[in-house]
């Protein structure tokens, strides 16, 4: 069986998470999906809000998915996909929706690793919404809101009615230029734009931006790499960013595998198993990997992977 | 190794040293000397390859490669710097 896809969606407190929610599961194109929301207050509303069948919505209660019931959220996606396996259940995709408080790291971690569930779930998109009337003010005065902007493959812009885009919007652009920014009015949106494609395909940007203390650049190489040089570079990375290291996603040209490329996805220290493409998807056959990160420097990135591919190389010839 | 290799490596542990937020300098002196208010340690290119950490004559560790030697300069300078563990997630199931 093939693995589930399963999305998140963040975005701060107020910022119409559950209105694009509510919206998208109109939609005949998501019939087919199973939510899980989780919500922060005592006694939760957003699910009352969410139009579907009983069975496919499940409410997580009582803590934040990020810190106090991370382990629910395995559970209760090992659930789904139990009754899912038993024919119980149909839905071909998972959007889990976050408190507005949450940490999209620890939650996007727990999806990758967990061993009941990992196996059979692919992390397909996170999405945050940012409103256009306090976004702003939200970025400023909450961390956690920029984290929750940074991390995300796609931006969007929500109450775009309420109040002109354009600065925030060249804000976010600064912050995460690698995720496209779409506009939902009161939750209107093309579920396509959020939920298929690959989220590699958007890793082609030259310009290092800066915003909010995030820093987002992009490494490119010509020349392919041996595949021990992007384990190297990837287990220096964990072991000396922590988390400075927002995200790093990219298509690699690797030495073993021509015409291939390996797309590469990590949130933090987490990475996923490299996934092997076909072909390139266009014609530019460079090694590009974008880093999301809170510090760290361009220049030394690109010093230390092309300084791992001199060692390699001189094991490789001699 | 070229210089241009050896500029390379200098700008790598350069890097690393602020990203450990640790006052320090790296000069070029058959292979590299990384002062530090604690200590001096030097590091010295290893025939045929590889590096040798060196605090004070003493040898404290031979590397590989620059994984390695990054290891034991944060242990010696920046032991309390947060150090994390690349974890790989599971393999979709067939």
């Amino acid at each position: 069986m093939s693995p589930v896809p399963i999305s998140v969606v963040t975005g701060f407190l107020g910022s119409g998470k559950t209105t694009l929610l509510a919206r998208l599961l109109r939609d005949p194109a998501l019939a087919r999906t199973a939510v899980i929301v989780n919500e922060f207050g005592e006694v939760g509303l957003d699910h009352l809000l969410l139009e579907a069948s009983d069975e496919e919505i499940v409410l997580l209660e009582g803590g934040c998915l990020c810190c106090k019931v991370r382990g629910d959220l395995v559970r209760t996606a090992g659930e789904l996909l139990t009754r899912r396996a038993r024919g119980d259940a149909a839905f071909d995709r998972i959007v889990v929706e976050t408190t507005g408080l949450a940490d999209p790291a620890p939650i996007l971690h727990a999806l990758m690793t967990d061993r009941e569930v990992a196996g059979s779930l692919r992390l397909e998109s996170v999405i945050a919404t940012v409103d256009c009337a306090a976004g702003a003010a939200t970025l400023d005065a909450h961390p956690q809101s920029v984290k929750q902007a940074a991390l995300a493959d796609r931006l969007v812009l929500t109450k775009t009615d309420l109040a002109d885009s354009r600065a925030l919007a060249e804000r976010l652009r600064r912050l995460n230029p690698a995720a496209p920014q779409l506009t939902a009015v009161h939750g209107a949106i093309d579920p396509s734009l959020l939920f298929h494609g690959s989220p590699y395909e958007r890793s082609v940007y030259s310009d290092a931006t800066h915003a909010d203390g995030v820093t987002t650049f992009c490494l490119r190489r010509s020349e392919p790499l041996h595949a021990v040089t992007l384990t190297l570079f990837l287990q220096v990375l964990a072991e000396h960013c922590g988390e400075k290291l927002l995200r790093l996603k990219g298509l690699v040209d690797v030495v073993e595998s021509p015409g291939r490329p390996a797309v590469i996805h990590g949130v933090q220290h987490v990475f996923h198993p490299p996934a092997w493409l076909d072909a390139w998807p266009d014609g530019d056959r460079s090694t590009r990997i974008v880093v999301i990160s809170q510090g760290l420097d361009a220049g030394w990135m690109q010093d230390l992977l092309e300084a791992l591919e001199d060692e390699v190389k001189a094991c490789s010839i001699s | 190794m070229s210089s241009h290799k050896t500029a390379r490596v200098a700008s790598v542990l350069s890097g690393a040293l602020r990203l450990w937020e640790v006052s320090a300098t790296v000069e070029h002196a058959d292979g590299f000397l990384v002062r530090a208010p604690s200590m001096t340690l030097r590091i010295a290119p290893e025939v045929p390859r590889g590096w040798l950490v060196f605090r004070d004559d003493h040898l404290l560790a031979t590397h590989a490669g620059l994984p390695g030697l990054l290891r034991t300069l944060r242990q010696e300078l920046a032991p309390h710097a947060p150090r994390g563990r690349l974890i790989i997630g599971s393999q979709p199931r067939a």
